[in-house]
């Protein structure tokens, strides 16, 4: 499921160096496109598909898709990240959505009920 | 974390209990009871009834956090204060909660919606209280290096003062000489004393001054670090001769073949590639130019006869480190040649406003005699023409705001020096302000005349000997031609321009990106004038720890000049004592979440990140201005101030709340409390309604608010989000507002990718008086919430 | 020559993983203070390696009974083999109060009504472990141990059979990095990527292990000259079709049984396969269950997930959220609803692992985790001969490695050794030498499509490389067959690409030259695994290796196989060593 980046939202992490996607590849293939300054996978084929890079992008400008060769299209799933829980938006190649919110960190501050 | 939070509700003897229900607030945060060490409903909190019971309650269960929910934060503040004080809570630990401006009064006709928002609001500041850390006083040891550009006025005034001060002070000044524009004129309006008093007296206070390091000949070569760590490369040229051998003989001046106009003088005479040395020269050797000689010539060292010319000599590089710089580069004359129909540099008789100064000056080409260049006589019509340049598109656009004042000064002096001369004043409009109006009468007085004209023209009368200057009086409507020995053009003032590795640090960003060239990058104005923050900032630039003076940053005359040079040292001063204790505002890095990716860097309006020696950004507390954009930019949401964090603000997002009313949508607005948040105060006093589902938190700047509240707060089923900052180019820290709208055409985006719509967070920007404009916005969006019916997340949760 | 940097620890960590992370962590609270601890990570350690895209279950925890019956429960699932049972009851006996730490660290866990853990059959529990790995870093980062990210260790530095430290490069800063350790801990996973994967182009990376670990845990300890084991126990994943993500979910979490096309749940129905232990037969032979439906032509084989619990089924999306969110992706595009229709699975291409449900790596001395190597560690999947640690184990084995290294320098007064200028100018010509290859094989031509005339690149190295033991080392499309022949044919190749093609192998920069490390590394663990493979002249594990010409099992291989590379011959030398039964039993049965 490798890593497509979408130009109008990547800012390349403001002309870092090294942009967010880039620092936390566990498979060192995000890097930055020097003239664009936008990020891309370099060898899509190389990704493990585990979205780290997906869910660290601050811009929420990278999606992942699966290879045609896989799943049909335009299935998407894309997650938007809090701080202790992340949400999953499934929508799939019949536009149809299913919404998932993953707990992700304890809270270390549990309310009380009501 | 705190342990024991206590609940105040205040009543407002009946502002916020006539609306408000308290006994239903009460039931409402019955089950709140986890780590709550006291909740207290009082009719009126701030009398002395209610001090004493918040004190007393805030002692006997040893609260460590307390909530006052009544008036708004800006009343009141000392009373709840002190109380915390008095019962041993830092202030700090006092959050306040409006339920009066923003609850009781907006929402007078609607008692229940009122009371459960009052309950919901409680709530979600209890859940900013439960993560509050206890007040933790932050020190920093002031900076007290400095380096000032400019030995000028501006440069010479800041030094000083600072120098006086105790502060260490080195000033590199580009030419051999100090005293600046201001050394080279003959007097100075309106008092007409001696111009070179001023610098001359500040030079002389310098000279013995300990903390000051004056480099002369001397420019900056490159610019690294922040505010309080700056590091410079200086470059100064060599002399060549050497002044301890110099006996001033002049010998190699005279034998010297190169001839080149004199800039000390603004060409009126010529000078050799060597200089004697000029006045405020703190040297007092000769100077050889080596830029001006001749390959292979080497005439004066072989004629020197105290063997004081090394030509070989190469400039010198050093590096300093310091906290801050004054920026005092001046201006220079504008280049009258440019305006053909004038005849500068064509006829020898028109001369420029400053080559005035340095003919009527004791010390200039004529001894202070007035005389023609070309006769060597004294004139006997001297026409000035104004604005020669000036207002005008084709040359420069701008007024330089004093050269009005500067003739009428020279036409006076003339008139004093021979009354028989006569002085013509061709204007557009006399432009002296304030006290400088009395320099018009004194000139008319004197016998000056004035012609309001449109643009003139001067040129030679074939055959005859002096010029003729002809305009078109538009008071009275007639062609006016007037011979003239002597026509003086009154030339505006244009900048010198900013040091190239200066303009390059600031118009990169820390992590080295470009913000595009300077005057997009809002650096310098379209006039190359530097740019400060005009509207509330003005003495500062995009990076804290540069601090402009004097006429680089607009043209103005000596007084303000000074005045803008000592506002720059007391910027300085404040960042110098010897233990400060910084705000709670600063914002602190929790290394262990930081993957130093630099945004915080790259937000911050004013550039005073640095590296610590772990390698982790970290603010410069005594340069940051606290609007916490970075708290809003991070990645990481690992930056946070005491009272102002990102996990507090999620607390407020992910806190259990209830419809106010059934059906009501359940709206967070983050208000930028600075001018927003008083729009909403203001539209609480003036009684405007708006639904009561819109809870009001204010924030610190929108800049500060980070994007994961959205994030956090969808998925607990918040309908809608408003976030509010100042109009445009309003912003108090320059440009919070602009990253907050960014940031939310993005999260728009992403909520249109998964299939939510992006109208559910909307950015306003709001003036601190748009109560109107607040509420009807408030009321419109939670019509258009409806519409779109209840958030997704409301199913699921 | 590259820049370099010098870093000098007592405790010198390769691979800031799962183990990598808790032995910093336990070293700190047993070395003090003062010990200076250092992890070398060659990606960035709040998202590297297996556990990246998370996790979903924690498959070791003591839910019931004693440690010595996860003992029993392990050696059975590994068809009563032999296995180190002295180091999984050291990590049996830990690794409850281990996940307690790591709850408290901000671990989301399950839990029933009663507080306890909410368990998945007996020895699992469920968790929300999307942000595992940056859970896991954490630890690392509270031991305050330096972490130098994007370094990727080449070699270990061996001096008189001990290990003093290792070098290798920035992978960002192409540096070369030159570390010393009083103890040297090699945690950096097991092999992926040594068969050839069932997904090609852009989706041959889909694969059920972390296809970054390329072995160079293996591969460094073997050139250190340590003893290894059990490199003939690869682990071959059954796993949902396509994506090869876990179905430990599938199965012990919703109850969903294998069936074929027949609709025959033939692990429970068949007498061949009841007799073998039915649905909870030991790994390797549901594995063989599922290999020998499918050659039967009764194919395609699913998980039957439409007679679960339907409320668990409903759940599903999102536990898979939290570990393999490709999965769920899968589904939608493909019109997949498990609750409606079971879900299809495959066998993957195998793996080398050690602490998975496989058993190669380097042999410990003792439960010390030093190898035979004087002051080299392991831990992981580097770690042989004792099977099912998962995640919480080799969190668990970590701290134990880390608290033994601590204890180890202390009471041996272990000092730093001094470098030898000229064996580290060496290691950094071998670090360097693809990259310089590159520079001197380009000048000789490019062919218009800019690859060389005369080298090659390390994916084409790596294609090679997975043909041969695809075609001759029982790959998936040879249904995990090998016989001595074929083996032949898989050594020829392999020793011929380490000793005469390394030479052609040639990097553009610094990315490239990772991948040339992980083609050098992945050929020196491809030769342990045929040697160890050839010498085990039996068929122990059906579903993992099935030696045609040796079908059934002997008793003679009751024992490990080890082995040993001689550096002279490059030989590898295999031989046995017996195995120790500590938990009493049937070793083919679970105690409970």
């Amino acid at each position: 499921m490798p890593p497509k980046v979408d130009p109008t939202k990547c800012d390349g992490c403001q002309g870092e160096s090294e942009p967010l996607c880039e620092q936390v590849c566990p498979g060192n293939l995000m890097t930055l496109e020097k003239e664009t300054k936008k990020a891309y996978c370099r060898e899509p084929g190389d990704c493990w598909d585990c979205m780290t890079c997906t869910k660290a992008c601050p811009r929420q400008a990278i999606q992942t898709m699966l290879q045609y060769q896989i799943a049909y299209f335009p299935g998407k799933l894309i997650p938007l990240v809090g701080t202790n829980s992340v949400t999953w938006t499934s929508i799939d190649c019949h536009g149809r959505v299913e919404r998932f919110v993953m707990k992700t960190l304890v809270s270390s501050d549990d309310e009380d009920e009501d | 974390m705190a342990g024991n939070i206590g609940i105040f509700v205040c009543g407002c003897d009946g502002l916020i209990s006539g609306v408000v229900d308290m006994a239903g607030v009460e039931a409402g945060l019955a089950k709140v009871k986890k780590r709550i060490g006291a909740k207290v409903f009082h009719p009126r909190l701030c009398g002395s009834g209610g001090t004493g019971a918040v004190r007393s309650a805030i002692s006997q269960n040893a609260l460590d956090c307390v909530i006052i929910a009544g008036c708004p934060e800006s009343e009141c503040r000392d009373v709840f204060n002190s109380v915390a004080a008095e019962a041993g809570l830092a202030p700090e630990m006092v959050l306040r909660l409006d339920i009066r401006e923003g609850c009781a009064f907006p929402h007078g006709n609607n008692p229940g919606g009122a009371t459960a928002k009052a309950v919901n609001l409680i709530k979600m500041w209890n859940a900013r209280a439960r993560l509050a850390e206890p007040y933790k006083p932050v020190y920093a040891t002031g900076n007290r290096d400095v380096l000032v550009i400019g030995g000028g006025l501006a440069g010479l005034s800041s030094a000083n003062e600072l120098a006086e001060a105790g502060l260490n002070v080195t000033l590199i000044e580009k030419e051999s000489y100090l005293g600046g524009r201001a050394g080279q004129f003959d007097k100075v309006f309106p008092r007409m004393c001696d111009s070179r008093c001023g610098v001359t007296f500040l030079v002389n206070r310098l000279k013995d001054n300990p903390g000051i390091k004056i480099m002369p000949f001397t420019e900056i070569s490159g610019l690294k670090g922040s505010a309080g760590r700056f590091e410079a490369g200086l470059s100064s040229r060599p002399r060549t001769v050497d002044p301890e051998k110099c006996n001033l003989c002049g010998k190699c001046e005279q034998i010297c073949p190169v001839i080149l106009p004199d800039e000390y003088n603004f060409g009126v005479v010529t000078r050799k590639a060597v200089t004697p040395p000029r006045p405020l020269d703190q040297v007092g050797s000769y100077v050889i130019n080596r830029e001006n000689c001749l390959p292979g010539c080497s005439l004066c060292a072989d004629i020197c006869p105290a063997g004081a010319i090394a030509l070989e000599r190469e400039p010198a590089s050093s590096t300093v480190k310091f906290g801050s710089i004054v920026l005092a580069t001046g201006w220079q004359p504008f280049e009258a040649e440019k305006i053909s129909r004038l005849g500068f540099g064509r006829y020898a008789n028109v001369l420029t406003n400053v080559q005035m100064e340095r003919i009527m000056s004791p010390d200039g080409p004529a001894g202070g005699r007035l005389v023609c260049p070309e006769s060597g006589r004294e004139p006997e019509n001297v026409v000035f023409i104004q604005c020669a340049g000036s207002r005008d598109i084709n040359y420069q656009g701008w007024c330089s705001t004093i050269c009005c004042a500067a003739t009428l000064k020279q036409a006076i002096n003339i008139k004093l020096l021979n009354s028989r001369i006569k002085v013509y004043v061709f204007y557009i409009d006399i432009r002296v302000y304030g006290d400088y109006e009395e320099l018009y009468s004194r000139a008319q007085e004197a016998g000056v005349v004035f012609v309001r004209s449109s643009p003139a023209q001067v040129y030679a009368e074939p055959g005859a000997a002096g010029l003729m200057v002809v305009g078109e009086d538009t008071l009275m409507g007639r062609t006016l031609k007037i011979s003239a020995d002597l026509v003086v053009l009154a030339a505006g003032m244009k900048p010198c321009g900013i040091p190239q590795p200066i303009l390059n640090h600031l118009s990169h960003g820390q992590a080295g990106e470009s913000r595009g060239n300077p005057e997009e990058a809002g650096l310098l104005d379209r006039r190359g004038f530097f740019v400060g923050h005009r509207q509330c900032f003005p003495l500062e630039s995009p990076a804290q720890g540069i601090y402009p003076a004097g006429t680089c940053q607009e043209p103005m005359d000596m007084a303000n000049t000074v005045r803008g040079a000592l506002a720059a040292a007391c910027k300085i001063f404040k960042t110098s004592g010897e233990r400060v204790e910084v705000s709670p505002m600063v914002p602190q890095v929790d290394k262990a979440g930081c993957d130093k990716c630099k945004r915080c860097m790259e937000e911050c309006p004013y550039g005073v990140w640095y590296f610590d020696n772990d390698g982790y950004p970290a603010p410069d507390p005594l340069y940051c201005k606290t609007c916490l954009t970075c708290v809003g930019a991070c990645p990481r949401q690992c930056i946070s101030a005491q009272g102002f964090s990102v996990q507090e603000l999620v607390g407020t997002v992910t806190a259990r709340v209830k419809e106010t009313e059934p059906g009501e949508p359940h709206v967070v607005a983050f208000v930028c409390e600075n001018d927003a948040y008083q729009a909403v105060l203001l539209a609480g006093r003036m009684g405007l309604e708006y639904p009561s589902g819109v809870h009001v938190i204010p924030v610190r700047c929108a800049g500060s608010c980070n994007m994961v509240l959205i994030q956090d707060g969808l998925p607990e089923g918040i309908d809608g989000f408003i976030l509010a900052g100042c109009r445009h180019g309003e912003c108090h820290y320059i440009h919070g507002a602009d990253r907050t709208e960014e940031r939310v055409a993005n999260i728009k985006l992403t909520l249109r990718d998964i299939m939510i719509e992006p109208e559910r967070v909307d950015f306003v920007r709001l003036g601190v008086r748009d109560a109107e404009k607040f509420a009807g916005h408030a009321r419109d969006f939670v019509e258009r919430l409806k519409k779109m019916g209840p958030s997704p997340f409301k199913k699921i949760n | 020559m590259a820049d370099r940097v010098y870093i000098d620890a007592d405790v010198l960590i390769l691979g800031g993983g799962t183990a990598g992370c808790m032995a910093a962590w336990e070293a700190r609270r047993t070395g003090g203070d003062d010990l200076k601890i250092v992890i070398v990570e060659k990606a960035f350690i709040r998202h590297s390696g297996c556990l990246s895209a998370g996790m979903n279950a924690l498959n070791m925890y003591i839910n019931q009974g004693k440690p010595e019956d996860y003992v029993s429960y392990a050696r059975y699932d590994m068809c009563g083999a032999p296995i180190r049972e002295d180091i999984l009851l050291s990590v049996a006996n830990e690794v409850n109060d281990t996940v307690a730490i790591m709850e408290q660290s901000g671990l989301p866990m399950k839990k029933k009504e009663d507080g306890r853990y909410l368990n998945r059959g007996k020895w699992n529990i469920e968790i929300n472990g999307s942000l595992l790995k940056p859970i896991t870093a954490s630890k690392a980062i509270e031991a305050r141990a330096e972490i130098y990210n994007r370094v990727y260790i080449t070699e270990l530095i061996i001096k008189d059979n001990t290990c003093i430290g290792a070098v290798g490069f920035g992978v960002r800063d192409g540096k070369f990095y030159v570390c010393r350790g009083k103890v040297t801990m090699v945690c950096s996973g097991g092999a992926a990527g040594l068969w050839r994967p069932n997904n090609h182009g852009e989706a041959h990376h889909r694969i059920w292990y972390f296809p970054f670990n390329a072995g160079s845990s293996y591969a460094m300890c073997k050139r250190a000259g340590a003893e290894m084991t059990t490199f003939e126990v690869r682990f071959v994943p059954v796993r949902t079709k396509d994506t090869y993500s876990p179905t430990g979910t599938l199965s012990i979490g919703m109850g969903a049984p294998m069936v074929n096309s027949l609709g025959q749940t033939f692990m429970t129905e068949d007498p061949h396969y009841v007799q073998l232990g039915g649905h909870t037969a030991p790994t390797p032979i549901r594995a063989y269950g599922f290999q020998r439906e499918t050659l039967a032509h009764r194919g395609p084989i699913f998980m039957d997930t439409t007679k679960g619990d339907p409320a668990k089924v409903t759940g599903i999306k999102g536990q898979y959220l939290d570990m393999s969110p490709c999965l769920v992706l899968y589904w939608g595009c493909n019109d997949i609803d498990p609750s409606k229709e079971p879900v299809e699975i495959d066998g993957g291409d195998p793996n080398i692992v050690g602490a998975h449900a496989g058993m190669a790596g380097a042999w410990t001395r003792d439960t010390s985790r030093e190898t035979t190597v004087n002051c080299l560690y392991v831990s992981g999947d580097a770690l042989g001969g004792a099977p099912s640690r998962f995640i919480s184990g080799t969190w668990t084995c970590g701290r134990i490695t880390g608290r033994n290294m601590a204890r180890a320098i202390k009471d041996n007064n272990y000092q730093l050794s001094e470098l030898e200028p000229a064996m580290i100018d060496s290691l950094e010509e071998r670090t360097f030498g693809p990259l310089k290859n590159y520079l001197e094989r380009s000048k000789e031509g490019l062919w218009s499509d800019s690859t060389l005339m005369s080298g090659i690149f390390p994916k084409q190295m790596e294609d090679r490389m997975q043909k041969i033991m695809e075609e001759y080392c029982g790959g998936r499309t040879r249904w995990y067959f090998v016989s001595e022949p074929y083996l032949n044919i898989a050594r020829r190749h392999i020793k011929r690409m380490r000793n005469d093609q390394l030479q052609y192998l040639c990097a553009r920069d610094l990315h490239d030259l990772q991948l040339a490390w992980d083609v050098i590394n992945r050929l020196d663990v491809c030769q342990l695994v045929i040697e160890h493979i050839s010498y085990r002249k039996e068929t122990r594990f059906p579903g993992y290796v099935i030696r045609t010409d040796y079908p059934d099992t002997n008793p003679e291989f009751d024992c490990f196989i080890n082995s040993k590379w001689d550096s002279e011959t490059d030989e590898v030398v295999c031989f046995k060593v017996p195995y120790e039964q500590i938990v009493p039993g049937d070793r083919r049965k679970q105690s409970i």
